[in-house]
């Protein structure tokens, strides 16, 4: 847990420096999809920098986080190695999941990432059974749940959120609502207006939130953590936020218009913090470009050594199926 | 009872208790033994379980261990996989293993891959318990046999215990195994009794039973089968015909030497299970004797007695036609004698 | 400012390639990153192509038509800011020590192990599934299932095969060479007759096969004739022990036929003679089929020839009707070419009868087994002088030791007696 990102210049930095690393780390993913030089698929998270930021830093080390399929900056900010990220998109045996996982499954469960889930919804009552499990063993844990808005229409959802109320578990819904459900839109796939409104149904709270305001996603998320570990029950925090691209590779974004999208990206997170910071003083224009390089060298470092590592072996596939008794 | 595989000695009290009070016992050991055990699922506190299973286990350990659920299958196997993955022992009941249809995101999606797709970084130690199984007259959506589900998914362990000191064994030993575990308990059983060890002594995951060692046949079964085999194996005997009855016990992984090393012995194999016979799980088995060495001892076709590929009918006599019985079982078995 | 490419780009998970279909800007426009410059067509769909750099359109490099995934498409004069991560991969590093270990060690085109034991996953312990148990006492022996459903519908014992196969395996060969194809139908293998115990047969032409354990459990080298013929004869000759039956002697004087042979062979004289006996006992014409005695029409004599490359059987059909002479140069034509390795395809009949004569190698007197279907077989030893009772005392006679076997189900000891009878009223007789 660090201050809030206006607080010091150390959690400015360290804001900043986590968004720059997330955004560039996406583009690099980006680049070598195209150049046809990763497999599979990925789902990028460029515009929603600051959710995934400003929840991480209101957490603990020891806390937890369960992500999604648009997990990158989940892993990101709590603090997972770029290059071991990388090296398991580039199917390498030094990946995070030895190759076996892939974007949508990258995880580094050292830093409490209890993993990204291909399955929408998936990971929710996964959260809940680990702020369970804290609870059980009396330990001051709290479990952080990424979902996007598409998840609150699964039943694992709600199932999951109720019980985590009743149960008074130290668990924050964290629902980063970019406006699709891959190409379905919030208008459409709820009657509600917010989908913190749905948190009164399992008698929680639920705050909506600017999710590009790195600031405003902190204290919210720090706010909902604090409550967790004192007891007080879970919290569904709705980041209201966007994604720049199309919900994978193959999506020629046809459900919403270039205007749309032009004026989210108008909205970037990453420049309007900056552009808070220069404001308020706290870093200056030669600090901002100085966490820019650094961000970017740190990326093309983690490119070059991922790809020198050797390839994912096949030989001892079986290995991972069941763990040795 | 010929010990040839690790079966739990009966011990000197020769104690009997139910297949029922056997899990219990089990599941109370291994509460008493590791804090990190607990028990989740519908109706497992004050009311004790649907089959009675949980029983007084509420009031030994109270609401936070023995921990009664909302109707929420998939929100409950997905706290138990989140709380085995931060390090718990959860043990799920699910009522019905019907009701694992529900919860199949979870256990096959997550539960069963996420040590895999982590690359071996995290275990998911958790159990899921579910009665399955016919003879109830709680007809097509209340009786399946979905094992072979299950057994299908790599990352699953699949036991199905067929006596009471299994159901005590092989539990105990899955609340240890590291990797999700479904046991799946046939409702049928739960009240018969046999001895039980006092102690908490481990069935090994993994170990095929070699029940009764006969010359002539090889019965392989499964669950409720297994007794029904042992049973006909005694109707066999006074007809001149000297049987084996194996039970696999663990499904996956599945310890097939044993049941290679009896039908080449025996050299004709009789294969008995209660789900329907397409794409059942002795399928497996019969696809393992026919790739193996084996098959160059065979005297006879490799043979399935199975149920009918028909959900379970409600009229006991219609689900008694159903599912294979004991005289069904002697008939095949005597068919196989005289073609071979 | 440096040129910086723009890359037809890789849109979905199977595309390889695009086809450019139209450019949205020209040649000298400021483009910006992100923003459209062209359209491609793909195997899934119809993409607009974002530039991925900013700065001055200055060349287009496809039109239209088709580009390889990550080939340049059109170059824009900008600033280069970092972001061109596939080039980190494309162009050799200076850390190029690093790279190499890449495809070294493991190649990127092995396939996975393909794992044929049973164990799902390394088990605690971990049990290989047993090979093939050695032929044990107390188990069926180890043969091959088509094997087995084969030995079932001829009646043969496994027990009494010797599997040529690994670990003694009895294979589908192994019980053809005792299994002779009938002609009828074969029964199922529920009622199919207990096969006959094997009787202890005396060396003769046949012997029961047992095929010689292979070094390496593989096909005969080509052109093994002798084994090939070998195998002929145990195929043949194995059903011969499931026939009840039963052989009669007697001498047969020569002395009157020799005088008027003129060179004739006594293979020769003797065939003719025999094919003429069986004429007059039809009950030896006959071959045992359907539970009953069939007639198996005129006189068709197998004659054994034994070459160094094995036992061949050339048969005559009605050999007594032509003269003595043609017969003769005959059978010579036909040994030759037995010894050659070859058979005239007119000379493979179906015999009714045989003729051995073991004479011309010292034999006295020896017992032929039945080649089936045929009802019975002439064995022939040495032809010489031998003593004989004369009237007052003891003579010299040209005898041979005469040896009928025949088949008890379709003919009696009498019959046998009759057909001896007449042989050698004809050998001492006229030709």
């Amino acid at each position: 847990m660090t201050d809030a990102p206006m607080a010091t210049a150390e959690a400015a930095r360290h804001a900043l420096h986590t968004m720059w690393s997330i955004r560039r780390f996406e583009e690099a993913v980006d680049d070598l999809f195209a150049r046809g030089l990763m497999h599979g698929t990925m789902h990028l998270s460029i515009g929603q920098e600051a959710s995934a930021t400003g929840v991480c830093m209101a957490l603990r080390p020891d806390d937890a986080i369960t992500s999604t399929h648009r997990g990158h900056g989940h892993c990101i900010g709590k603090g997972a190695d770029l290059t071991r990220m990388m090296a398991e998109l580039l199917a390498k045996e030094t990946g995070y999941c030895r190759g076996r996982g892939g974007s949508m499954h990258i995880a580094d469960v050292a830093t409490g990432n209890l993993g990204a889930n291909g399955i929408v919804a998936g990971g929710i009552p996964i959260a809940t059974g680990a702020a369970l499990a804290y609870r059980m063993r009396g330990e001051d844990r709290v479990v952080a749940c990424f979902f996007g808005d598409g998840a609150t229409n699964e039943g694992a959802f709600h199932e999951a959120v109720n019980l985590a109320a009743i149960w008074k578990l130290p668990v924050v819904f964290v629902c980063e609502n970019n406006k699709y459900g891959m190409s379905f839109s919030t208008e459409k796939s709820m009657a509600v207006e917010n989908i913190a409104d749905r948190a009164a149904a399992y008698g929680i709270p639920g705050v909506t939130v600017d999710g590009n305001d790195v600031s405003a996603v902190y204290e919210a998320t720090r706010t909902a953590v604090d409550r967790a570990r004192a007891g007080e029950g879970p919290t569904l925090v709705e980041n209201l936020t966007y994604r720049w691209k199309g919900h994978s590779k193959s999506d020629k974004n046809l459900y919403r218009t270039k205007e749309e999208i032009s004026e989210w990206r108008a909205l970037d997170p990453i420049l309007r913090f900056e552009h808070d910071l220069k404001e308020s003083g706290l870093l200056s224009e030669e600090d901002i470009q100085g966490i820019r390089t650094q961000a970017m060298e740190e990326m093309r470092d983690a490119v070059r050594t991922a790809n020198s590592a050797p390839d994912a072996d096949p030989s001892d596939l079986l290995d991972a199926v069941f763990a040795p008794v | 009872m010929t010990s040839t595989q690790t079966t739990s000695a009966p011990t000197d009290t020769g104690r009997e208790i139910t297949y029922s009070e056997a899990i219990r016992e089990a599941i109370g050991q291994a509460m008493e033994a590791d804090e990190r055990v607990f028990m989740l699922g519908e109706d497992i506190g004050i009311y004790g379980g649907a089959f009675g299973v949980s029983g007084d286990l509420y009031h030994r350990f109270g609401a936070e261990r023995i921990r009664d659920t909302p109707i929420s299958e998939l929100g409950i196997v997905g706290a138990a996989v989140g709380a085995a993955l931060a390090g718990m022992r959860p043990i799920v009941e699910i009522q019905f293993s019907d009701f694992t249809n529900q919860a199949m995101d979870q256990i096959v999606n997550q539960a069963a891959k996420i040590h895999f797709m982590l690359g071996g970084a995290a275990t998911v130690p958790m159990v899921l318990r579910a009665p399955l199984g016919s003879g109830t007259g709680a007809a097509a959506q209340h009786s399946q046999s979905l094992e072979a589900w299950f057994a299908h998914v790599p990352g699953l362990k699949v036991v199905m215990p067929s006596s009471a000191a299994d159901a005590k064994g092989l539990l105990l030993s899955a609340i240890d195994d590291p990797n999700p575990v479904i046991v799946l308990e046939h409702k049928l059983l739960y009240r018969t009794s046999g001895p039980v060890p006092e102690e908490a002594v481990r069935v090994p995951l993994g170990k095929t039973n070699v029940v009764r060692r006969g010359s002539d046949l090889t019965i392989v079964a499964t669950g409720v089968m297994v007794s029904r085999s042992l049973e006909a194996a005694g109707i066999l005997a006074d007809e001149g015909v000297d049987v084996s009855v194996i039970d696999p016990r663990t499904l996956s992984p599945l310890d097939d030497a044993p049941i290679l090393e009896d039908v080449g012995r025996t050299g004709r194999v009789l294969l008995v299970q209660e789900a329907p016979g397409h794409g059942g799980f002795t399928a497996e088995i019969a696809a393992r004797i026919t790739e193996s060495p084996t098959i160059y001892r065979l005297l006879a076709p490799v043979k399935r007695l199975s149920g009918l590929n028909a959900p379970i009918p409600y009229a006991p006599q219609l689900e008694t036609a159903s599912v294979p019985q004991v005289a069904d079982i002697v008939d095949q078995a005597l068919t196989i004698m005289k073609e071979s | 400012m440096t040129r910086l490419a723009i890359r037809m780009p890789k849109m979905s998970m199977t595309m390889t390639e695009g086809e450019v279909s139209e450019w949205m800007v020209e040649v000298g426009a400021e483009v910006a990153e992100g923003d459209v410059v062209c359209e491609v067509m793909t195997d899934k769909v119809d993409m607009e192509v974002e530039s991925t750099v900013s700065g001055r359109l200055v060349e287009i490099v496809v039109a239209s038509g088709v580009a390889n995934v990550g080939d340049p498409i059109g170059w824009v004069e900008g600033e280069d800011t970092g972001g061109g991560f596939g080039d980190l991969l494309m162009a050799p590093e200076p850390d190029a020590a690093a790279v190499e270990t890449t495809t070294e060690d493991v190649p990127a085109t092995e396939a996975p192990r393909t794992v044929l034991e049973t164990e799902d996953a390394p088990a605690p312990d971990p049990a290989a599934a047993p090979a093939a148990p050695d032929p044990a006492p107390s188990g069926p022996p180890a043969a091959v299932p088509r094997a087995r459903g084969l030995a079932a519908e001829r009646g043969i014992d496994l027990a009494d095969v010797v599997g040529s196969g690994p670990d003694g395996l009895i294979r589908v060969a192994d019980v053809e060479a005792l299994a002779q194809p009938v002609a009828a139908p074969p029964a199922p293998p529920a009622a199919a007759p207990p096969a006959a115990p094997p009787t202890a047969a005396p060396a003769t032409p046949a012997t029961p096969a047992t095929p010689a354990r292979a070094a390496q459990p593989q096909a005969r080298p080509a052109g093994d004739r002798k084994t090939a013929i070998r195998g002929a004869v145990a195929r043949k000759m194995t059903p011969s022990a499931a026939i009840p039956q039963f052989t009669v002697w007697r001498t047969i004087e020569l002395d009157a036929v020799d005088g008027l042979r003129q060179g004739v062979s006594w293979t020769t004289v003797l065939l003719r003679a025999y094919a003429a006996a069986l004429r007059e006992v039809p009950d030896l014409l006959c071959r045992w089929e359907d539970d009953r005695a069939t007639e198996s029409g005129p006189p068709s004599i197998a004659l054994a020839v034994a070459t160094d490359r094995g036992l061949l059987v050339p048969t005559f059909l009605e050999p007594d009707l032509g003269s003595a002479a043609d017969l003769d140069a005959e059978i010579r034509t036909v040994v030759r070419s037995a010894h050659a390795g070859k058979l005239d395809p007119a000379y493979m009949g179906v015999a009714n009868g045989s003729l051995s004569n073991l004479g011309g190698l010292g034999v006295d007197r020896f017992q032929a087994l039945l080649t089936p279907p045929q009802a019975s077989v002439l064995s022939l030893g040495s032809i010489r002088q031998r003593p004989v009772a004369v009237p007052g005392g003891v003579g010299l006679a040209l005898t041979v030791e005469a040896g009928l076997t025949v088949d008890h189900r379709v003919a009696d000891g009498a019959h046998a007696a009759e057909l001896l009878q007449r042989l050698a009223a004809r050998l001492s007789g006229a030709l």
